[in-house]
This record gives structure tokens, sequence and C-alpha cells, in this order.
């Protein structure tokens, strides 16, 4: 198996640098068999790939633990979802997770319906050259198919932090999200190398960027319910620079989905959004290079490797190719675009959105990296930690609230400023109301209540939209108000889709806002039969006691809750002591309501009897995770239909 | 046991390389090359119709004056009367350049508006 | 006898604060205090399995029934261990920049922004003006047979 493993990471390389090869002399001579051939080699990748990863799940699986990496991440008792989903919980399956992504991913475009267009070959090389960067790194730096010296008994084990379904899912997800960014950024090289330079690649693309955005969203988000529930320290996201690194693209494509609308209408933004994706994709790899390196500290290291070297540089190299062939593109880039039309429109509107989230982009990257450029320049050591991004971020997520909330009511092309005022006033009335609501309930907190009213006016704009929407296909189809709502949304499913997504965002930022602003904590020892008063809750300890599960010695509480007087039945935090590992790990007891979490961690004993808690009172918690999964069906929703913006423009003759 | 790993690997090899190779001894003549795709949009006279439809909604929704709507409406109009014109006559080219005509004519005709409106 | 009394003495001034003003980890203060400390980047982790945390709580603790304030105890700290004891950056030199330079981007980017739409808008206001096209009505009933078609045909796609 050492050697099939070891066949198939060659041959990766092999492969990789053949069809690169076969697609540039296909490209010069124009001779079809090479650039078939190279496709031939692409979907050998696919199969040495999936050959790989199936031997890595069958050796995770069924315990070799001749393999270093399956014993370093697994153990005989572990359970069979963790042994095979320790796939991904080290460098070397982490990688190998990435090249069997990125080789399907270059499979399904190279056997696509769009085949035959001109650009494929370059695209296909372009994703050619990040499957031989990946297949290169495992094999001299990450090969996950090294043996040990002398076989152990047993494996080291999972972290008991990685026993969690959240880490079965998030960074399988994130991953889709890195590597799909990989699709348009080697599409816009494609069409830069080719100069074509129209809205082409985009359309191509939408999908692919929309999918990627989609599982960037969900990775993060699972990430954030991860550290919410395994963790215990009472947060979801604590601005550690490697979450901070999945952000950054994120956000990056946010502004990138926002903007191609303009290009796709007017034919402007070229450069910007070409630029766009180039940075989002660069900043998959400084993500990458942030979690490997370990130059920063962080929950997620992945400690002693100098795995970052690598991606640090590639990244270099990628960046460098990229602004070379942006600025010998320069010129011809810059012709052919429209103008705005008016001050007061979508597309201006659109480009504040791009302002503010590339803003946003910048400070988090800025916090980030800071400590490090304060050392490396001052020589003083600073820390830039949450308190800080929470400072920082708040205003600007403020401003794109506000933003979102005005920006449904503008028009394209040219709108009409008193009908806008008209419009915006029944949700600003909505929002002044909450504000006022909030104050006269004795809710203090003037920045959360004013974010909290910026969140109602957006998400009462929204509604309206749909509620307009819906009166105005109905005044000129004379439909039904069921068939006009099914219409109106299935004909623009990506606008509504994307109302959605907005949507989503309200519901999450309520949740984030409450969670950030009012959440209490009360940290107490009590004896047995004792209770601890927290907001309307009363939590009483009815005794601890001991179990094993998985050959894991638990401890447990016995908490009986009672919610105003009434109870609601009990909570049992945990602490576990793994087998295999040297530290006890946490196990939170959450009791969800719709207004608030009650979060309990059993923070430490004396005796059977006396015993300190942790309990924490987070309110709307679970607003965000209904966010979420509401932003996730928005754009599922907009995925799924949806054509390329429809109207068209007063747009010039464009060169093709 | 290791004879299976060598056969297996060898199959492995054999496999990648008959997929690379078989394109060089394909019967098929691929004469045409590579095909530009018109992706799927629809015609031009109908993005007309739905770029008046989303101005009229966007008018009925209040986000766009009257004045404007009816405007852009008739320039619309204008412009899809032309579009029939041509494809009544057969000298036209269908495609990519009849689109290019059009946005040219859109051009134009957004200019005399603007002329007109006197800004 | 003395010696009974003198030890009951400081066992009382011992006692004294922490049965009376006592702070203990729900205190407002040592919150206050305890969500500005790095504690060595172990600020984020759960406080139970987090030995560093627990050293940090204690010493917070200590200080506050110490007769120390909140800005006391900072500045200790800070004295100690420079700024990066802190998980924000400071007022110093090197703390500004790391504050402000947020700000300094989102005025680049206003700036640019600026700069642009108005670029964009002149060049509207500059464009070369193009002949009308060759749509013209040729006369009313072909106005109003093309327009009802219009109508019609953009109505099936509503």
């Amino acid at each position: 198996m050492y050697l099939i493993g070891n066949i198939a990471l060659v041959l990766g390389v092999v492969i990789s640098l053949y069809s690169l090869a076969a697609n540039i002399i296909g490209i010069r001579t124009g001779d079809r068999k090479w650039l078939e051939s190279a496709r031939g080699g692409v979907l050998s990748l696919v199969f040495i790939a999936a050959v790989a990863s199936f031997l890595l799940f069958y050796i995770l699986g069924t315990s070799q633990f001749q393999f270093s990496y399956v014993a370093a991440y697994t153990s005989q008792n572990l359970p069979m979802v963790y042994k095979l989903t320790a796939f991904w919980a080290g460098n070397a399956g982490s990688l190998m997770l990435w090249t069997v992504l990125l080789c399907i991913y270059a499979g399904m475009i190279v056997f696509s319906k769009e085949k035959r267009n001109p650009m494929i070959p370059y695209v296909s090389s372009v994703l050619l050259i990040n499957i031989l960067f990946f297949f290169t790194v495992m094999l001299i730096n990450g090969n996950p198919f090294e043996m040990t010296d002398k076989i152990p008994a047993d494996g080291k084990g999972l972290n008991p932090m990685l026993q969690n379904p959240g880490m079965i899912l998030h960074p399988v997800t994130l991953f889709m999200g890195y590597v799909g960014l990989a699709v348009p950024f080697a599409f816009a090289i494609a069409a830069l190398i080719m100069k074509r330079m129209d809205a082409e690649w985009i359309k191509l693309t939408r999908r692919w960027t929309l999918t990627a955005w989609l599982f960037l969203t969900l990775g993060n988000i699972i990430g954030a319910w991860w550290a919410y529930v395994e963790l215990g320290w009472g947060g979801y996201w604590a601005w550690d620079p490697v979450e901070n690194a999945s952000f950054l693209p994120w956000l990056t494509v946010s502004a990138f989905l926002h903007s191609v609308m303009i290009q796709e209408r007017k034919n402007m933004l070229k450069i910007w959004n070409v630029s766009l994706i180039i940075l989002s994709y660069i900043l998959t790899l400084f993500g990458t290079f942030l979690v490997r390196s370990g130059i920063l500290t962080s929950v997620h290291a992945f400690g002693d490797s100098n795995l970052g070297a690598y991606f640090l540089i590639f990244l270099a190299f990628m960046a460098m190719i990229s602004i070379y062939i942006v600025m010998t593109r320069y010129q011809l880039i810059k012709k052919d675009s429209n103008p705005i039309e008016s001050y007061f429109s979508k597309e201006s509107s659109f480009l504040l959105n791009n302002l503010i989230l590339v803003v946003a982009a910048f400070a988090v990257f800025w916090g980030t990296m800071y400590p490090l450029i304060s050392e490396s320049v001052t020589g003083t050591k600073v820390n830039v930690g949450a308190p800080y991004f929470d400072k920082v971020m708040a205003p600007i997520f403020l401003a794109l609230i506000l933003l979102m909330a005005v920006c449904p009511l503008i028009a394209w092309q040219k709108a009409a400023f008193d009908k806008f005022i008209k419009s915006a006033i029944v949700p600003l009335l909505m929002g002044l109301a909450t504000a006022f609501l909030l104050l006269a309930a004795g809710v203090k907190g003037l920045y959360a209540i004013l974010g909290l009213a910026s969140t109602v006016f957006m998400f009462g704009t929204h509604v309206m939209e749909f509620v307009r929407g819906i009166h105005a296909r109905r005044k000129a189809t004379k439909e039904n108000v069921f068939r006009a709502a099914v219409r109106l949304t299935l004909k623009n499913q990506r606008r509504y889709g994307g109302y959605i997504v907005h949507m989503g965002i309200a519901v999450l930022t309520v949740g984030v806002i409450s969670s950030y602003a009012y959440s209490s904590e009360v940290m107490k020892t009590i004896n047995k039969g004792e209770s601890i008063t927290i907001g309307h809750y009363e939590l009483t300890f009815n005794g601890l006691s001991e179990t094993t599960r998985n050959n894991n010695g638990i401890v447990v509480a016995d908490v009986s809750v009672a919610y105003k007087g009434k109870a609601i039945g009990g909570v049992k935090p945990e602490k576990i002591f793994y087998e295999t590992w040297p530290e006890p790990s946490t196990e939170v007891a959450v009791k969800t309501h719709w207004a608030q979490d009650l979060y309990v961690v059993l923070s430490s004993w004396e005796t059977k009897d006396k015993v300190t808690f942790m309990v924490k009172v987070n309110p709307f918690v679970s607003w965000i995770w209904t966010g979420g999964i509401i932003v996730v069906i928005g754009s599922a929703f907009a995925l799924i239909g949806g054509r390329p913006a429809g109207r068209i423009q007063p747009t010039s003759v464009t060169k093709s | 046991m290791d004879y299976i790993f060598l056969v297996t690997g060898s199959i492995i090899i054999i496999t990648c390389f008959y997929f690379i190779i078989s394109p060089f001894f394909s019967t098929t003549v691929h004469s045409d090359g590579l095909i530009e795709q018109v992706s799927g949009e629809a015609s031009s006279v109908d993005s007309i119709y739905r770029s008046v439809n989303e101005l009229e909604m966007d008018f009925l929704m209040k986000k766009i004056s009257e004045a404007d709507f009816i405007k852009m409406k008739e320039h619309y109009q204008m412009l899809a009367a032309d579009f029939l014109k041509g494809e009544q006559n057969p000298k036209v080219v269908q495609g990519k350049t009849s689109s290019k005509e059009v946005d040219m004519e859109i051009l134009r005709e957004l200019e005399t508006l603007r002329r007109q409106k006197g800004r | 006898m003395n010696l009974k009394i003198i030890l009951s003495t400081i066992l009382l001034i011992i006692l004294i604060p922490t049965i009376t003003g006592a702070f203990t980890y729900n205190s407002k203060e040592f919150q206050t205090v305890i969500k500005q400390l790095d504690m060595q980047g172990h600020a984020d982790h759960e406080f139970s399995t987090c030995t560093i945390q627990k050293v940090y709580y204690d010493e917070v603790i200590e200080m506050l029934n110490g007769g120390m304030n909140e800005a006391e105890i900072i500045q200790s700290y800070v004295d100690e261990y420079g700024q990066a004891a802190l998980r924000t950056p400071g007022s110093g030199k090197s703390g500004i920049i790391a504050w402000v330079m947020p700000g300094i981007g989102l005025v680049i980017g206003v700036i640019i922004l600026a700069v642009w739409l108005k670029r964009l808008t002149r060049k509207n206001q500059e464009a070369v003006y193009v002949q009308p096209g060759k749509a013209g009505w040729k006369n009313e009933t072909e106005r109003e047979i093309i327009e009802k078609t219009f109508e019609e045909e953009r109505r099936k796609l509503f």
C-alpha cells in the first residue's frame, strides 16, 4: 500500500507536468490531439487523486499504524467516523484533501459542456500548476503515506477538540470554498492571457464563484459553531489569525459577487474584478500559509512543519505571475467601459459596497499582520486581539448593514431620489421603532441598539422589496398574490436569492450583536443542592458522577434548570479524560432557547459534592446559526437558477 | 500480498498512460478545432423585452421616475423595432455582429436622449 | 495569649477584605481587567483547562483585594511585560499606527472612489454625441403596430 500511495503521488507530479506541457504544445501548435491528451492527463489526475484518497481513508479506517500519519492522528478505540475524518486532521491529509478537490474541479471543467471553449486549455493549465504544486509539496514535505520506523501498538489519537461533528464538516466545506476560488482565478488569468476582457469569464464562473462563496460561508459558520460548543470559552469567533485568514477571502469574494454585476451590465470595473478574484485566490493561499507556518500563534496552528515556506513561495510566484499578466494587459482592459449615468444609482451603491468590504478586508488583514509588522519594524511586541477587531470592525459592519438597508431601493442606471426617500421611510421607521422599544425596555448600550435598529431597518427594506415587488407584478400582470410571489422570485432568482442572503445576514447580525453586547457570565463554586442564579435561570447542582465511554473517563455534573421559576429540565456538562490525550477536554452543555442560550461548563471540582461551574447566558446565539442556514438557502437559490444580469445597457462595441 | 500491490500499481500507471496516449491514436478526427460557444443567452430582442420588463418593475416599485421610465421604454421600443426590421431583412448577419450593432444603436439612442434632456 | 490575639488579628485582617469587599471572578472590576489581558496568548482558552489563565485570574483577584484599582493593575502588567501584556495595542507610537491604519485605508478608499466616480461622470458629459439611429417612426400607424407587438411580446416574458 505504501507502494500504491507513493506511485500515486509521483504520478501526480509527473502527469501534471506532462499535461501542462501538452496544453502548452497544444495551444502553441493548435494541435487538438495534444489538448485532448492534456485532458486525458487531467482525467488521470482525478483518477490518481481518487485512488490516493481512497487509500488514505482505507489505512485510516483500518488503523494501519505502520503509516506515521495514521499513528499520529488516530488510535484503536477512536470512533470510526473520526478515524476517517482524521483524513484532514493533519498537514499531509489536508494537502491530500485540497489536491483531490482541485483535481475533481479541474476534471469538471475540462469535461464540462464548455470544453470546446478556447479558454479551457489555459484554465486547465492554471489549475494544473496548482495541482502540480500540491502533489510536489506532498511528495517532499507532507507525504500521508510515510511509514513509521517502528510500528506502534496504538496511535497517538485524535485531538479531543477535533472529535466533534463540526470538525467533520468545517475543514471540508472551507477547503471546497478555497479550492473553488482557484476556478474563477484560473478563468480570469485565461481571459487575461487571451485578451478577452468581456464578461464571458465572469458568466462562465458565476456558479463556481457563488459555490465557493457558499462553502466559505458554510465553513466559517460551522467553524464558529464548533468553537462555540467545543472550545468552552463561551464565544464563537475570536478573531484568531486563522479565522481571519478564512474571513479575508470571504470578504473579497463578497465584494466580487457584487461588482461583477456591474461588469456584466456595463462592461466596466474589468481591472477591478480581475484584481479582486486574484486577491481572493491569493488570500486563500495566504490563509493556508498562516495555518501551516505557525508564524502567528493560533488555536488552529498545525505546529511544526516548514510547509508554510512552500506556500509562501507559491503565493509569491502566483502573485507575481498575476500581476505581470494584469500589467501587460492593462491598456487593453482599460478600454471599452461605459460610464455610470448617475451618482445615485445601483452602480455607485455597489461601488460603495465594494469599498466597505475591501476596507473591512484590509482592516482584518492589518490587525492580523500587525503583531508581525510591529515586531519586525519597531522590535516591540504588540498584541492585536479580539477587542481590537471588535472596536475596528463594528463601525465598518454598521456601515455595511446601513448600505444593505438602502441598496435594494436604488434602481440601476438612474434612480429617483425622492421616490427612494418615500420607499425608505417605512423600513426606517421600523428601525427607529426598534431603537425606541429597546430604550423603553431599559436596554443599555447605545452602539448595540444602533446596530440592532440598523439591522431591523435592513431587514425591513428587504421585506418591503418582496412586498412591493409582488404588488408591482400584480399591477403589471394581474396575477393573484401567490402566483405573483412565486413568479417574481423565480424570474429573478439571482436577485431574490441575494435578498434572502441579506435577510440571513440580518438574522445573523442580530445574534452577533446581542451575544456580544448582552451576554452575562457567572463563575461559582457550589455544594450539592445549592443553586446559581443567572438572568432568569436558576441552576441547581444535583451531583457528580463518573462513567466511561469509548474507554474515555467522563465526569458528568447533573444540573437541573429552572427558567423564571419553572423547571425546564436539566443539563449535563462534562469533562472527558481521553485515554490518548494528557489534558481533559470540556464538553459544554448548551440549552438553546430562541431568545438565549444557557451555556454551562463544568469548570472544576474539589469533591464530589463541591463543584465550580462557569455559566453564561448568551442572548440570540441560535439566530446566528439560523441566519447562517438562511444565507446558505439564499445562495443555493441564486445558484440553481438565475440568468446573467438581464438589462441591456448602452454598451459600446466590445472586443471579443 | 506484495504482488497484489505491484499489480494494482501497474494497473494504475497503465490506466493513466492510456488516458494520456489514447487521443493520439483516436480515429475520430477533430477538424473543427476549438469552437466558440455562445453562452445560452436568449436573443437580443428577448433581452430588450426583459430590460423593459425590469424597467417597468423598477418603475412600479417606485425606484425610477415616470418620465425616465417612459423615455427609456420608448427608446427600447425603437430598438426592438430596429431589431425586428433587421430580422426581416436577411442581409443583416445574426449573432455577434448584430448584437454589436444593437449595442451601438443603444449607445446612439441614449446619447440622443441625453441630448434631448439637455444634459 | 498575646500570640493568639496577634494571630487572630492578623487572620481577621486577612479575612476582612475577603469577607466584606472581596472580589470574585464575577466582580465587574475583575472582568474589566481580565478582558484586557492577553495572558500570554491564552486569553481565549477555556478557563478550566488552562493553567496560565488560572495564574492570571488569581493574581488579578489578589491585586484587587490588595486594594489596587483596575488601571493600576493593568499598568502593573504593562510595566512588567510591555504592551504585549494586553490584548490591544496601546497609545504608544506603534499602537497608534495599529489603530489608525484602518481609518487611513478607508480615507484612501473613499478618495479613490470619489475621484473615480467623478471621472466616470465627467467622461459621460464629454461623450461625443452620436447621430440618432435609423429607427425613426415612419408614421403613426407603424408606431402603434410596433408598440402593440412590443407590449404583447414582452408580456410573454414578464
